[in-house]
């Protein structure tokens, strides 16, 4: 399988007044085509920001240090995402690679109904394709028009012409704007409005059609969680990267939920980007998991050697905390360091069992130790190789 | 049987009010006829999801909520208990029955009663950073109770309290700071210390590791068992993760919309599942094993509004099984094997 998403010695980094918030430090990730990544990590441990970077979303105060984030695009060549201008970010937001975030409430303009807000996806994506639709439905209303009504007709299909070879004209915003000459947009609308609900309806939503006339405080928390899958997947995006969508949820919700993606993957061959703190999650709908903690990637692997072998401590660690019937529950002893003084080397190794001399002093590089299997740890040095 | 807490039909119902002047145009029933016993030393686990209204019967069992309807005994000696329970039967108006209401009831407690009862039962709330107040010193906030309850000199207050924060995990050198300098377990665990200084003997913990990390999480489970063990605590244990209440708890309840819809020991339950919404419920959690092969039940639809319930049984809309009665009555709760209630038609003795 090929790699359709490169993230290479990523480092990002917070200003803050209490410090530089050192959040992540070298990050590698590879997403490979059609497969799903999960990666797990507690509060703080840099997962939801190696999802922002991808998007070169980072906020202020954070900067990506350095690093670089390759998408292959549909011609097949690497598209350094990081290095893009905005206007170039415009065109893989949202349509290449696509983001859902945790809470649904936040992700959702309150003021707009959800018609509109799925619909701008497709007017700023589609605009093109949704035009040809409008072209063809009015060429063929044209055929049997006839006197005061052709010439509307073909009025309207000049606009339309016009929007389709440069959808920023001045003439199409102007005309938008005069009253009587603007319906000629309530073509569009329709358009956009029939893709909306045949998506809604794709998201297994109830009575679609009431739906879209619907504003987003009258839907319940995993039917706004839905209306946000549907904005992400709205233009079949090569990558869909979700980030902890079901944690606000019920579990009986987040069940119907991750019914849904798992559903929606096998139809829209899209590569899954999965974040999340829960391990159950993760077993039941990831084929490789990402360990991260306080920054680094510490273990990737197949899911199931994740849980059948873990090589990693911390990843150990983590496994031993699930209570299960039968099994004595060891939690990881002490918290997560803070970020603006790391721990030095290898960052886990304040609560780390098996530490070291050698583990506060040099960072232990990711590599592969057995046939997909990567970890991060001093334990798993060849003699020799320690530095 | 030795219960320290029974609760009889307890309703909680909120006023919602509506209309050009604020008039009451319905209620908001959130906690809707619900009996249960929690036995001396256990701790019983309440499960269901977000708005089922167990938050609600937490907060009104320990009467920080006025209840609507029901009554709710408190270390009641059990000769008191059967006299009460058969002059119910008899008579609901009698005199006697009304005395011994007012003496042992506590949903008639007020004032300085319910006052000397609080020394006795506490809680600890699901979000350390809203129920620690921000302004006070770790110190004066664990001190707090013993100054209210004028129960110690004011020299020996700090001895207490650096004693109850290491019985917590926490040191002397935590006494001086305020709580945004913790991270969240150890904010909770400072909520911990303030409930457990005065030495309650009932504690509600209300989803006290939802706003935790996984590993901060384990760390609190076993704080939890080890204070239980030494102080003798009965715990009533509010979350809607079932892994975690399966392994604190001794008796699991599953709440749906303010009603108790199966209660049993938990081994008994999380073997088996009776009610069509535990067995749902159950089945949505994802198990942290990529092989588990499980069978999952799909719920349709959503939780119905709890202030307009379905009539009979309020699962019925999303319930597979629904039959006509569903529709029409409410099913009882029914002991249906040893210690493992239901309340479901497809149980039930009609």
């Amino acid at each position: 399988m090929d790699n359709i998403l490169e993230v290479r010695d990523l480092v990002v980094r917070f200003y803050t007044y209490e410090g530089i918030v050192k959040a992540i430090e070298g990050v590698n990730l590879q997403l490979r085509e059609g497969e799903v990544l999960g990666i797990i990590g507690e509060t703080g441990s840099g997962k939801s920001v190696t999802a922002l970077s991808i998007l070169s979303l980072v906020p202020p105060p954070g900067r990506v240090e350095k690093g670089s984030v390759l998408f292959r695009g549909r011609d097949g060549k690497f598209i350094p995402i990081l290095k893009l201008g905005r206007k170039e970010l415009q065109k893989i937001r949202g349509r290449e690679i696509s983001i859902i975030f945790q809470e649904p409430r936040a992700a959702l303009n309150p003021l707009y109904t959800i018609g509109d807000q799925v619909g701008e996806v497709f007017l700023v994506h589609r605009l093109k394709e949704l035009c040809k639709d409008v072209l063809d439905e009015i060429n063929t209303e044209l055929e049997k028009a006839q006197g005061f009504k052709a010439k509307v007709l073909s009025f309207e299909r000049s606009l339309y012409e016009r929007m389709l070879r440069n959808p920023e004209s001045k003439v199409i915003k102007l005309a938008s704007k005069v009253p009587i000459v603007r319906r000629f947009r309530n073509r569009l609308k329709k358009a956009v409005r029939k893709h909306v609900i045949e998506l809604l309806r794709l998201m297994e939503m109830p009575d679609p059609e009431r739906i879209v006339d619907m504003y987003p405080h009258e839907l319940s928390g995993g039917m706004q969680q839905r209306v946000v899958i549907a904005m992400a997947l709205a233009c079949n995006p090569k990558i869909l990267i979700a980030d902890e969508p079901t944690t606000s949820l019920d579990v009986t919700v987040q069940a119907q939920i991750l019914d849904l993606i798992r559903r929606l993957k096998g139809k829209l061959r899209s590569s899954i980007l999965y974040i999340t703190h829960d391990m159950g999650v993760i077993a039941e709908l990831c084929d490789r998991v990402a360990v991260m903690y306080a920054g680094y990637i510490c273990e990737v692997a197949p899911v199931r050697e994740v849980f059948r072998e873990p090589l990693h401590p911390y990843t150990r660690g983590l496994l031993d905390s699930i209570p299960m019937p039968g099994k004595e529950l060891k939690p990881i002893r002490g918290t997560v360091p803070n970020l603006v003084n790391p721990p030095s080397g290898c960052r886990f190794h304040p609560r780390c069992p098996y530490a070291m001399d050698i583990c506060s002093k040099s960072v232990p590089k990711l590599r592969e130790v057995k046939k997909d299997h990567l970890v991060a740890c001093h334990l798993y040095d060849k003699d020799g190789e320690r530095s | 049987m030795n219960a320290l807490v029974i609760v009889k039909n307890l309703k909680k119902y909120f006023p919602v009010k509506g209309g050009v002047f604020r008039t009451t145009i319905g209620y908001v029933k959130a906690v809707d006829g619900i009996s249960l016993y929690i036995r001396r030393g256990e701790c019983l686990g309440l499960v269901g999801e977000s708005g089922c209204g167990k938050t609600t019967f937490g907060k009104t069992v320990i009467r920080l909520l006025k209840p609507t309807e029901g009554s709710i005994y408190f270390d009641v000696p059990p000769d008191v208990i059967e006299r009460i329970e058969e002059l119910e039967k008899r008579n609901p108006k009698d005199p006697e029955l009304e005395r011994l209401r007012k003496e042992y009831d506590l949903a008639t407690y007020k004032g300085s009663r319910l006052k000397r009862l609080r020394r006795r039962m506490q809680i600890v709330y699901q979000d350390p950073s809203t129920s620690l107040n921000p302004r006070m010193l770790v110190k004066d906030i664990v001190g707090e109770p013993l100054k209210v309850f004028k129960l110690v000199d004011g020299n020996e207050v700090t001895e207490r309290v650096l004693a109850t924060l290491e019985r917590v995990g926490l040191s002397e050198q935590h006494l001086y700071r305020y709580p945004h300098e913790f991270s969240g377990g150890q904010r909770q665990r400072i909520a911990i210390a303030r409930a457990i200084i005065l030495q309650p003997e009932f504690i509600v913990l209300d989803e006290p590791t939802s706003a935790v990390d996984v590993s901060v999480k384990a760390q609190l489970l076993k704080l939890f068992k080890s204070l239980q063990e030494d102080m003798k605590l009965t715990y009533l244990f509010i979350s809607h993760e079932l892994n975690i209440v399966e392994s604190i708890s001794d008796r699991v309840g599953v709440m749906y919309l303010g009603r108790l819809v199966e209660l049993a020991p938990t081994r008994t339950l999380f073997k088996k599942q009776l009610h069509p919404y535990t067995e749902a419920l159950f089945s949505a959690i994802p198990i942290p094993d990529p092989d588990a092969k499980k069978k999952r039940i799909l719920l349709r639809g959503n939780v119905p509004s709890p202030v307009n319930p379905p009539s009979g049984c309020r699962f019925h809309p999303r319930c597979p099984y629904a039959m006509d009665i569903c529709r029409e009555k409410e099913p009882p709760l029914e002991e249906v094997e040893s210690g493992h209630t239901v309340a479901c038609w497809l149980y039930a003795k009609r």
